[in-house]
């Protein structure tokens, strides 16, 4: 037995999620991330768990880390001299997109400038027809040009994406192989490799995100097995993917397009657990840090599933946990406009300065300050005591904001926090429309180091009856890791009518997809264990541009079943787009395939049970709602399976501080979760 | 610093009202996309949802495409002629679409509900979607060579569509019997019924938590605070009269007559007037653009030119005056077709930006291609199936200060996406050559104008029936302050023994196979005097084979 190890490198804190496989205890903890030294990190922290805990490396039988070192290199703009290969006479894919424009009401939008730009495209002669026949072979002159090409500007990696290669990748491959023995030096990215889904766009410029980040993740990567093999961890590294499963870090190397939201789908995949476990039928993450608020939907206790998600101005197209930002988070900072009106954000104090309250030099009052100001904040040291608290200069900072609004600095507080509000409320309410869900059946699954701050205040505005702060919500990301299943997609795309004709490249289909799935689960991640595979299909009526990706059972495949498959996705189309026409064709675009194995799973130990009532170890003022209430102050290490409260209370603990307004009442569930529950 | 009193809302509810209206707008909307048949709705976004004050005036509204901004107005106050509020009753909604009396064009059906509160009406939720059929000459019911509005489709004037919550069988029953596609018809209006539902709902909620009189005070606050600012931004425009004119290519009809859009708008202090006198007569075609379309186009090219983070609402119009002469293109007398005016909507709005440049010209770009040529492609498979394919293609936008046009893209209000080659390739015997932009169409300038588009086409099998329906064939982008005008577009037909034929904007063609039709979008203009362009831009152009090289 050992300890398994879960980490989360953030922009400002890297956080711990230690879980003892004797005890089944669960520890924590904080450190401040070193952007400039990765792995560094990693070697504090478990420096720091050993002194603690006495956890020494070479005990440790698992480590996952999640890290934002890919959507990080996008946004900053640091990645490959990248170059691309197209075919000739469809070189400006990237530049031509899809025609829409950002924001239509401005007339200075403007489309983010494509990560390889036209200098650095380059056509081959070739075509591949839409059956996947060769109309023109690959002319290899035109490769040998564009790799001069590519050595004229510069280049270090060439991402290949030819039209049709979804369906035939024989020429991709081809390209490559003579680009690397003609220039071993360049990386070679196959989009078909990538994703291979129809549609030219969408495969090309995800291919391009992957292999613009490749080289700084593949040496960030690299250096953090260094770290982990000097600290005498012996374990092999994982890392988080974007679709919520883990895979080695050795893959993650080359295939970073699966990591490129690593950190926040873990997120989510913690608080998927956590909605299994209160067996709330519906929920909503909401995840708060010090510079963004991101939410996503839970149903079933399953995250919901979506491809073109945003890295920085990029789509990519593969299966990605859906997680939607609505925010900024912590560090917001308030400011008055010209026409006497609170606006805040999207300015953000981050993590440097800070909010004014930590003393770091920021003197703008942030959603943060606005929280020590009317009582909730300030009362505990914060985050591992990294941060010292300094009420006075939250109140300051909000002292400036308060006279322009000619009101009271806890009205404006108090203010500060309902605009913020207000604004998560109408981004949450496009995305729970959009999915046809009511708020008031979502259950909210609050973390990050500001979520539970500010779970009770968006609940109320969306008339949510229960928050849930789970055990270790300051975490939660590297918690997910923890539990998260060994995780792979598959895709094909076949693009038939659903017909007797359909069946036989169906089932031929899926039976090499599963074969890739095996290849892949067994041989490059090493996994031994049983596998589940999950097949699903994107299908639509002709004519339409727009597919649902339809579950199937893998009887129906077996037994060519179309009729099952197309009643599941008629019921489908009725409960997404309230109608379905059963007497349509129906198409079949992509088949697609999950393959998931699970390591063993932690038992964590039971919360210890309640013993007598929970006592408040002290009281304290604090102001919402226009007045003045006497909170409880609970520590949460105090507070065992059972116990109840009423809010307003402040519940600290090492990683966040829950603030808990009039009119909710709490409790502790047995797996030590606050429940908080919405009175009237 | 701007106290408030204590008699009015204060300013924090104001700011979480104001949210609030936008996320019930936001959720009208998406019921009315997620619920709606029509492919239009669901691949253009061609559908509004809106809420409005008693006084007709818009609260708030979720539209995806500007050019919907602000055409429920004269639905709803058309509706209020024929059925004051006093008279309207909880459960009751309204239907029109008819161009005359205050519609768009007869796809666009709108449906408006009164939403109550104490048992009296407080507000109206309104939504509108362009419907796949209403009848008329051609399927689809935009018959590009119509002539009269006769031929576009079903008219219908305000009329009650529910009454105290029972849906009008008649009504139903014979609009039924007048559209292609009668169940995808109803299902499309059950879902704007969904969507004023949810409006309606959602702000009975919000007065009962705040009061109804009270919410009615903050719907004045809001709409009068747009407003000042609105008048604000306008104000900071120097005062004078500011002309400018364009031209449509043809109205697809009398195929050799252009057709003029002038403006002359006048800044007065705070106030927009914009006198479209000089516009050519409503044409034959079906080109010509009800008030409410013109009205669109002075609202987005205001709002656009003053501050587009002003939150749009009623408030935001208040200070836009418009003088449209009637029988002209921007008000046709009946029975003048209108199905085709978005191109017109489109360019009246480039007009008003190109005449309001010349007072803030740091603020207009140079014009915009806005071209959005569409192309039809209708044949048969090897199979001997049918097929129609639908292609949507933009054009170069115009530079401004401090930024090239942007290549290919969307401008003046509308906003869709083009098809992949790979899905076209899938869905018709049809070949795609070449897909470039193209080098040197954007109009010279201290900034270069967007580049337009080269794509080529092979006819693989069958008999086609190939419609293209283009703009700036004839007249060109034009550049602003020294900047050069934008290339036009221009399209060919090439015979597959060997001929030949460069083919006017509007036309329809027959192809056959072996026959291939190139097409190049126009470009955007230019901005300031190309002598004074950057160096490394010129020689960033050059690499990046944006301009031609010579």
């Amino acid at each position: 037995m050992g300890y398994r190890v879960g980490v989360d490198i953030g922009g400002t804190f890297t956080d711990f999620c230690v879980f003892d496989e004797d005890s089944g205890a669960l520890e924590t903890l904080k450190v401040l991330s070193r952007p400039d030294q990765p792995g560094a990190e990693v070697t504090t922290g478990l420096a720091e768990i050993t002194a603690r805990h006495g956890v020494t490396p070479s005990a440790i039988s698992y480590f996952t880390h999640g890290t934002t070192v890919g959507v990080n290199t996008v946004i900053q703009r640091k990645g490959a001299v990248l170059c691309l290969f197209t075919t000739e006479n469809f070189e400006d894919v990237l530049e031509v997109a899809r025609l829409k424009m950002p924001d239509p009401y401005d007339l200075f939008s403007t489309r983010a400038e494509p990560l390889v730009t036209r200098d650095r495209v380059f056509g081959i002669t070739e075509r591949i027809l839409v059956d996947g026949s060769v109309d023109v072979p690959v002319d290899e002159a035109s490769v040998r040009r564009a790799i001069d090409g590519v050595r004229a500007v510069g280049g270090e990696a060439v991402v290949v994406a030819l039209l049709h290669a979804y369906r035939n990748a024989e020429h991709e491959r081809w390209v490559a192989s003579v680009i690397r023995a003609e220039a071993p030096e360049l990386d070679v990215i196959l989009a078909s490799a990538v994703w291979p889904v129809i549609r030219e766009y969408e495969r090309t410029v995800t291919a391009t995100v992957a292999g613009y980040v490749q080289p700084r993740v593949a040496q960030y990567l690299s250096a953090l097995q260094q770290a982990l093999s000097d600290a005498g961890v012996i374990a092999e590294a994982m890392i988080t993917k974007s679709n919520g499963g883990v895979m080695t870090a050795e893959i993650g190397k080359t295939d970073c397009a699966q990591m490129l939201l690593s950190g926040t789908a873990s997120g989510v995949i913690g608080a998927a657990s956590i909605a299994r476990g209160t067996g709330a039928p519906a929920a909503m993450s909401l995840d708060v840090g010090g510079t963004s608020a991101d939410v996503a939907i839970i149903i079933g206790g399953q995250p919901q599933y979506g491809v073109g998600e945003m890295i920085g101005e990029f789509p990519i197209h593969i299966p990605t946990v859906s997680v939607t930002s609505i925010g900024e988070g912590g560090g917001s900072i308030a400011w008055v406009d010209g026409h006497g009106m609170l606006k805040v954000g999207p300015e953000s104090a981050g993590s440097s300065p800070g909010p004014a309250c930590y003393g770091k030099g920021g003197e703008r009052a942030t959603i943060t300050d606005a929280l020590v100001v009317l009582g909730f904040l300030g009362r505990a040291a914060l985050g591992y005591s990294a941060v010292e608290m300094h009420p006075e200069l939250a109140r300051t900072a909000m002292a400036a904001i308060a006279v322009q609004l000619a009101m009271s600095v806890e009205a404006a507080a108090e203010a500060v926090v309902r605009v913020a509000v207000s604004g998560m409320y109408l981004e949450v309410s496009k995305l729970v429309s959009r999915r046809g869900i009511d708020p008031r059946e979502l259950s909210l699954i609050a973390f990050g180091g500001a979520g539970p701050m500010l779970a009770c205040w968006l609940a109320r505005e969306l008339s949510m009856r229960e928050v849930v702060v789970p055990r270790v919500p300051g975490v939660l990301s590297a918690f997910g890791g923890l539990i998260a299943d060994i995780k792979n997609d598959f895709i094909r795309t076949i693009y038939l009518d659903l017909d007797e004709a359909a069946i036989e490249p169906m089932q031929q289909g899926f039976g090499d997809l599963a074969r890739q799935a095996m290849v892949w689960i067994r041989d490059e991640q090493g996994f031994q264990e049983d596998v589940a595979m999950f097949p699903s299909a994107d299908i639509r009526y002709r004519g339409q541009s727009y597919e649902i990706d339809t579950p199937l059972e893998a009887t129906w495949i077996e037994e060519g079943d179309i009729q099952a498959i197309a009643g599941t996705f008629h019921n489908l189309h009725e409960q997404v787009y309230e109608h379905a026409d059963r007497a349509a064709k129906i198409q079949i675009i992509n088949l697609r395939l999950v393959v998931t194995g699970q390591p063993p799973k932690p038992a964590f130990a039971p919360a210890p049970k309640a013993s007598g009532s929970l006592v408040a170890s002290r009281q304290v003022e604090v102001f919402h709602d226009g007045e003045l209430h006497l909170a409880d102050i609970h520590a949460r290490v105090d507070m065992a399976a059972g116990h109840r409260f009423n809010g307003p209370a402040i519940i600290t603990q090492d990683d966040c501080t829950t603030c808990v307004l009039a009119g909710f009442s709490g409790v502790v569930d047995d797996a030590g979760n606050l429940i908080l529950t919405r009175k009237d | 610093m701007m106290p408030h009193h204590n008699d009015l809302p204060d300013p924090i509810t104001v700011e979480v009202v104001r949210n609030k209206l936008e996320g019930i707008a936001n959720e009208m909307q998406s019921t009315l996309f997620r619920s709606s048949f029509s492919p239009i709705v669901k691949e253009g976004l061609d559908a509004s949802a809106s809420l409005f004050t008693l006084e007709g005036e818009t609260l708030a509204q979720a539209i995806a495409i500007p050019i919907h901004l602000a055409t429920l107005i004269p639905v709803v106050r058309a509706i209020l002629d024929e059925f004051p509020a006093a008279t309207m009753v909880d459960g009751d909604v309204y239907i029109m679409n008819d161009p005359y009396l205050g519609g768009t064009h007869l796809p666009d059906i709108a449906l408006v509900m009164p939403i109550f509160h104490d048992g009296r009406p407080m507000a109206f939720s309104a939504a509108m979607t362009h419907h796949q059929d209403v009848g008329g000459m051609s399927p689809g019911s935009v018959p590009t060579n119509a002539t009269e509005i006769y031929q576009e489709g079903i008219r219908i004037p305000p009329l009650k569509f529910m009454d105290r919550g029972v849906v009008n069988d008649t009504l139903i029953k014979m609009l039924r019997l007048n559209v292609r596609m009668p169940d995808s018809f109803t299902g499309d209006l059950n879902a704007q019924i969904a969507a004023c539902e949810i409006g309606r709902r959602r702000l009975g909620e919000l007065a009962a938590r705040h009061g109804g009189a009270t919410l009615t005070g903050i719907f004045a606050d809001l709409l009068a605070r747009s407003e000042r600012m609105t008048r604000e931004a306008i104000r900071a425009i120097p005062d004078g009269r500011y002309g400018y004119h364009d031209f449509l290519d043809n109205d697809g009809i009398d195929l050799d007559t252009p057709i003029r859009i002038e403006v002359m708008v006048t800044i007065t202090d705070d106030t927009v007037h914009v006198d479209f006198t000089g516009t050519d007569r409503q044409v034959r075609g079906p080109f010509n653009c009800m008030p409410s379309g013109s009205h669109a186009a002075a609202y987005f090219a205001v709002h656009a030119m003053t501050d587009p983070d002003i939150p749009t609402n009623g408030g935001c119009f208040r200070p836009i005056s418009l003088h449209l002469p009637e029988g002209s293109l921007v008000n046709p007398r009946e029975p003048a077709p209108v199905n085709a005016r978005t191109s017109t909507i489109k360019r009246i709005s480039g007009c008003i930006v190109g005449a309001l440049g010349q007072a803030v010209p740091e603020r207009a770009p140079a014009d915009a291609a806005s071209e959005m040529l569409l192309l039809a492609f209708g044949g048969t498979r090897p199979d001997s199936s049918r097929y129609v394919i639908g292609e949507l293609i933009a054009s170069g936008s115009g530079a401004s200060d401090g930024m090239d046009g942007v290549d290919v893209i969307e401008t003046d209000g509308t906003n869709c996406m083009n098809l992949p080659v790979e899905a076209l390739e899938m869905d018709a015997p049809i070949r795609v050559h070449q897909t470039e932009l193209r080098s040197g169409s954007g109009g010279q300038g201290a900034f270069r104008g967007g580049l337009g588009l080269v794509r080529e086409y092979e006819i693989l099998s069958g008999e086609v029936v190939f419609t293209h329906r283009g703009e700036r064939h004839a007249y060109p982008a034009r550049g602003r302050l020294g900047g050069g005008a934008g290339a036009q577009a221009r399209s060919v037909i090439r015979r597959v023994d060997g001929t030949e034929q460069v083919i006017n904007s509007k036309t329809v063609e027959r192809l056959g196979p072996g026959d291939r039709v190139l097409v190049e979008t126009a470009g955007g203009g230019g901005y300031g005097d190309p002598e004074a362009r950057e160096p490394q831009a010129n020689a960033a152009d050059r690499a990046n084979r944006k301009t031609a090289s010579t």
